[in-house]
């Protein structure tokens, strides 16, 4: 087998095999603790809620653009939850839906019609969103109507969350609409001069995240039972760590594969998983997620790719001198 | 334009300040515009054109660094915790240098490495946040010693920002430092042609910001007593009206120099939200109006054509 | 001939190489004090390149510069202002944001700054004092430059690169942006520094202005010299026979004459204007047609093309294909038409990619059943595709920025062709590419015509024009001034009397 052929091989398992190593070296850390069969149950559960957010960030930063709402716009569909489904279950999960959808096509005209840059719009959404929910919920938190909770059943959420994920598997590999997201995220102005309506790729891109998130925000909201402030806020940074342990290019476009928010949020949650058993503190915890994310972001620079992989063939390529003189 | 012209447009922001607080006034005459109320604005104008100022020379250059906001935060903490246990001679010099070598942090792996800046940028801001809560060890805020708030009180409170805001007109206006950023911000090209050293004008910028960030933090942690951490980009978003007010100066630097209009902006969006405040507008719904408000601004500062790329 | 002790500026066997283009293919040119030097040649012969390198704005791959006996070798335009250099260009140089004063001393600030801080009224003095001397008293140096119009801009330009009474002199192509006062500055400026035993390097491709004002023309091709002339010793006519005139090396374009043309119109363009570009452009596309379009590359040929294709801003008038109007990319690739940019790596191409992403990106409708898509019948489709021109690759899965460049626009086109587009518009398709695969294109052109398609090829090589097209419009000034058809008895010399 060549040497292309083994490398196009080595990237597409690379996640994997960081996701097996992961489960290993927690496996090892806890004592066996992490590999129990009652807390890999738990830690299905957990990577529920951030994967569906997490393919939504998925597809936005394919395109080459950020959101940074995500984490809000789950708290305030899990408050749409527990407010209006007090009123009428069905009212209630259409309205959390639709405003979802409402957030994301927000966003996407912010970005795409307004022109403005993407982090900017949705750090405004975010900090929008924020101030209602700061307002709406006070200082009491909301409960979720106790008729949801059955639905918090592994074998509920499980067929509910493959749907989506299947869904979006095949959106994204198998209709024009994957491939153009990656392609526009790859050269926005070639994929113009190609005949891709960008416009309308950012908008579908936005409120699918936005829906995906809305989705999420049921889940946390009959997971917790209540909807807080802080609902579901961390899944921002959170999705954007999952993404680069899944080995998402830093700019999205052509490269970006359907398995980095899959495996990469598996990899998460077995990370937040082992250092909980280990006792490590929430703040400390966020650190070393901090710190890992912006190693992986280095890592995969451009300038930084080359000078490793230069250094890599020098150190081989001696090697393979020395044993011809041999 | 003719001298009269000139100075019709460089009295513009001034206006929108009286039209600004007639209009409260008018709404709610009992609560709102007390002489010593207003003073309490200026005070608070005052500390967050500290920031401005910095942040001006920066977005100037058309770089947006979401860090600004947790580097006068961390810088604040690690001053409080050396001014509380030695003193002014501990504060001082623990802000700045902390606050300086985040910003050489932020600056080289943003100008450097060829990932995209936003992204750095994020991080960035998470694993600051992160620090800020472990340094403040599960309390809320980390108060400051009493001998420190002398600078939150008037007249104090006002001398900093006095101060940078002369030193930064000055520096904008006059040195050769504050000429050069403007070149890069128009046409980097060209600057770069005629020998402009971009990388270190642009790493400066980012220290002189670092500088007023560190400021800043010091004089608002003896304003309000106390420093508190923040998550979930609140560092970031605490900035968007010092950022609004630098886009506001930006506008008007054909007529005013930016650092008075940076002062102005920050009192406007002062008496406006204290306005609404008075109206009955909580201050987290106010989040929904300066969210919205950006955006509009941002809008019309902003020229893109129907296929430039925006990301 | 020039002796030794009057030479001012000497460049040797000057090379500059962008990726497989000789941009100047070791050029040597002497500069004698006191003169104003000529330099003209056509689209692509490497005079603005090698103005840019001797301003220091871009660095020779090889070569030796010498100005006043001494090793010459700027970083930047400022260290060529400190030997005496300097060069005012085409395109707007000046930033806006920026006053009057601070423009033209950019870079320069060590003559009234101290301490890092700028003495501005000193800085506004001294303006004013050069802008009176080049006669432009109303114009403010205290005042922000975008408040003045594009051409007092230039002529500020032309102040700042005058006040170090500079020894060279290089003005590039900058008269056609002047009106009649501005360019008359020009002209004292270029004398003056003659007076004053300088010398000016002058581009231009106005040929009645070289006549007026140059004593020594060079005239160059390709990368290369052709030869340098007295201005006394020629005429107009001769100096456009040493612009072109080379060997028609390799029969690689057609052999056919003679061959008609269907009436039938499958592209009309009525009244496009676009401000500032183009005016009024009138031209009909026919069946099986190859139609070019030449001129200088800023006569508006670039502009057209982007135009009919839809992404030009500003357009008015009608692009009508078939009997439909279109306007914007969707409708006209919706009507068949597709474009091959001359900006390859910026607008066709996707680098990061693989090629079987690049080819399919237009082909996506035609590939998908309904709504689904099946990746195996992409990378199909994609590899099939390929063969068409033979593209150099290890498979289809190759990242495209890997490629060469003649196998990059090989994928360019595959991408169109790819599509079963019928009127392809295609900008400099053989720019920066070998001998071999220009050879395929030229091939490829034949094959799509006799396929019945059509083509409108823009290009500033005139060669090219000439042996692949069957009518070629020329442009000049944003107008269509001239038609000629295809004829064995065609040559550079006629098209370039309309071009110039």
């Amino acid at each position: 087998m060549d040497k292309t052929k083994l490398k196009r091989i080595g990237t597409a398992l690379a996640p994997f095999l960081g996701l097996i190593l992961l489960i290993a070296l927690f496996a090892i850390l806890t004592d066996g603790a992490s590999i129990q069969l009652s807390n890999f149950k738990l830690l299905i559960n957990q990577t529920f809620t951030l994967v569906l957010v997490c393919t939504g960030v998925f597809g936005v930063m394919t395109l080459g653009m950020m959101d940074l709402s995500c984490g809000t716009v789950v708290c305030i569909c899990c408050f749409m939850v527990a407010k209006v489904c007090q009123v009428n279950i069905f009212v209630g999960l259409v309205t959390a839906l639709l405003t979802g959808i409402g957030m994301g096509a927000f966003n996407g005209f912010t970005t795409s019609i307004l022109k403005m840059p993407s982090f900017l719009a949705t750090l405004c959404l975010q900090y929008i969103i924020t101030g209602l929910m700061t307002q709406l919920i006070a200082s009491a938190a909301v409960t979720v109507p106790a008729e949801l909770y059955f639905f918090d059943e592994f074998w509920y959420k499980l067929p509910l969350v493959l749907v989506l994920l299947i869904g979006a598997y095949f959106l994204f590999r198998h209709t024009k609409l994957g491939h153009y997201m990656r392609m526009v995220g790859s050269n926005e102005t070639a994929a113009i001069f190609s005949g891709i309506n960008v416009r309308k790729i950012k908008m579908i891109s936005y409120t699918m995240a936005g829906g995906l998130c809305a989705v999420s925000g049921f889940l946390v909201a009959i997971r917790s039972g209540t909807a807080a402030v802080t609902s579901g806020t961390d899944m921002m940074f959170n999705s954007m760590i999952a993404l680069t342990l899944g080995g998402f290019p830093n700019g999205g476009g052509a490269k970006a594969r359907f398995s980095a928010p899959i495996v990469g949020s598996f990899m998460f949650c077995v990370l937040n998983n082992g250092l909980s058993i280990l006792g490590v503190s929430s703040t400390t915890q966020a650190f070393i997620k901090g710190a890992i994310f912006l190693f992986m972001v280095i890592l995969m620079a451009e300038n930084v790719k080359t000078a490793v992989s230069s250094g890599i063939k020098k150190i081989f390529g001696g090697k393979e001198k020395a044993s011809e003189i041999n | 334009m003719s001298k009269s012209k000139r100075v019709l447009h460089a009295l513009m922001p001034f206006l929108a300040l009286v039209l600004a607080y007639v209009i409260f006034k008018i709404i709610e005459p009992a609560r709102f515009g007390s002489p010593s109320g207003l003073f309490l604005l200026l005070q608070q104008a005052m500390i967050q054109s500290l920031l401005a100022c910095g942040l001006y020379f920066i977005l100037t250059m058309g770089v947006f660094d979401l860090t600004v906001g947790a580097v006068a935060m961390i810088s604040a903490i690690l001053g409080t915790m050396a001014g509380n246990a030695i003193g002014w001679a501990g504060m001082i010099p623990v802000s700045i240098v902390t606050a300086l070598a985040m910003s050489m942090i932020s600056s080289q792996l943003m100008i450097r490495l060829k990932a995209p800046p936003m992204i750095i940028s994020v991080g960035l801001v998470l694993i600051y946040e992160a620090l800020s809560t472990k340094l403040i060890q599960g309390k809320y805020s980390l108060p400051i010693d009493d001998e420190f708030r002398i600078l939150g009180q008037a007249p104090w409170v006002l001398i900093p920002g006095i101060v940078l805001i002369l030193v930064s007109m000055v520096l904008i206006s006059r040195s050769k430092f504050g000429l050069y950023i403007h070149a890069i911000g128009s046409n980097t090209e060209i600057a770069k042609n005629t020998g402009i050293n971009v990388t270190k004008y642009q790493t400066l910028a980012w220290l002189f910001c670092g500088l007023c960030a560190a400021i800043y933090g010091i004089v608002n942690t003896c304003y309000t007593s106390s420093v508190a951490y923040a998550q979930n980009m609140a560092s970031a978003t605490s900035v968007f009206k010092p950022m609004m007010a630098c886009m506001f100066a930006t506008a008007f630097r054909k007529y005013l120099n930016p650092m008075i209009s940076v002062l102005i902006g920050c009192f406007f969006l002062n008496l406006v939200s204290n306005g609404l405040l008075c109206m009955g507008l909580e201050s987290s719904l106010q989040n929904v109006v300066v969210g919205l408000a950006m955006i509009v601004i941002v809008r019309f500062s902003n020229k893109s054509r129907k296929y430039d790329v925006s990301k | 001939m020039a002796d030794n002790s009057n030479v001012l500026a000497r460049f040797e066997n000057m090379y500059k190489y962008f990726g497989i283009t000789h941009a100047v293919d070791g050029v040597t040119l002497e500069v004698t004090r006191g003169e104003i030097h000529g330099l003209v040649g056509e689209n692509g012969s490497g005079k603005s390149t090698l103005l840019s390198l001797i301003a220091g704005i871009r660095r020779p791959d090889s070569g030796k510069m010498t100005v006043n006996g001494q090793d010459y070798a700027p970083h930047d335009n400022t260290q060529a202002s400190q030997r005496g250099v300097s060069m005012i260009v085409q395109e707007i140089n000046t930033l806006a944001g920026l006053t009057v004063a601070e423009n033209i001393f950019l870079g320069q600030e060590h003559l009234f700054t101290k301490y890092g801080f700028r003495n501005i009224k000193k800085m506004n003095e001294m303006a004013r004092e050069y802008l009176n001397k080049a006669g432009l008293d109303l114009i403010k140096p205290d005042e922000e430059i975008s408040h003045y119009s594009l051409e007092q801009r230039k002529l500020i330009e032309m102040v700042k690169a005058s006040y170090i009474k500079p020894e060279l002199l290089m003005i590039d192509e900058t008269s056609t942006a002047l009106s009649h006062d501005g360019r008359d500055e020009m002209y004292k400026l270029m004398k003056d520094t003659r007076a004053r035993n300088g010398s000016v390097l002058l581009i231009s491709h106005d040929l009645q202005e070289i006549f007026q004002f140059c004593d020594r023309i060079t005239i160059m091709r390709d990368g290369r010299v052709v030869d340098t002339v007295n201005a006394k010793d020629v005429d107009e006519d001769k100096l456009k026979a040493l612009m072109v005139g080379r060997d028609v090396s390799g029969h690689y374009y057609r052999e056919d004459y003679g061959t008609p043309i269907s009436d039938k119109v499958v592209l009309r363009t009525k009244g496009l204007t676009c401000p500032g570009h183009f005016e009024n452009i009138d031209l009909e596309l026919h069946e099986g047609e190859i139609l070019g379009l030449g001129g200088l590359s800023e006569s508006g040929m670039h502009e057209i093309g982007r135009a009919i294709f839809g992404i030009e801003y500003d357009v008015t008038g009608d692009v009508i294909i078939g009997d439909k109007k279109v306007e914007g990319i969707q409708q006209t690739m919706h009507a068949g038409l597709g474009y091959v940019s001359k900006n390859r790596d910026v607008e066709s191409l996707f680098a990061k990619a693989s090629i079987a992403d690049n080819i399919n990106v237009t082909c996506m409708d035609k590939l998908s059943r309904g709504i689904y898509l099946s990746p195996r019948k992409m990378k199909k489709f994609a590899d099939e595709s390929t063969h068409t021109l033979s593209v150099k690759m290890r498979d289809v899965d190759q990242l495209v920025g890997e490629l060469s460049g003649g196998n990059k626009q090989k994928v360019a086109l595959t991408k169109w062709m790819a599509r079963g587009t019928k009127i392809f518009v295609m900008d400099s398709p053989t720019r920066g590419i070998d001998v071999a695969v220009k050879a395929v294109i030229y091939d490829l052109l034949t094959k799509l015509k006799d396929q019945g398609c059509s083509m409108i090829v823009i290009s500033e090589e005139l060669l090219e024009l000439i042996g692949v097209c069957d009518r070629i419009l020329v442009t000049k000034d944003g107008r269509i001034v001239d038609e000629f058809l295809r004829s064995p008895d065609l040559s550079e010399e006629t098209i370039v009397k309309s071009m110039i």
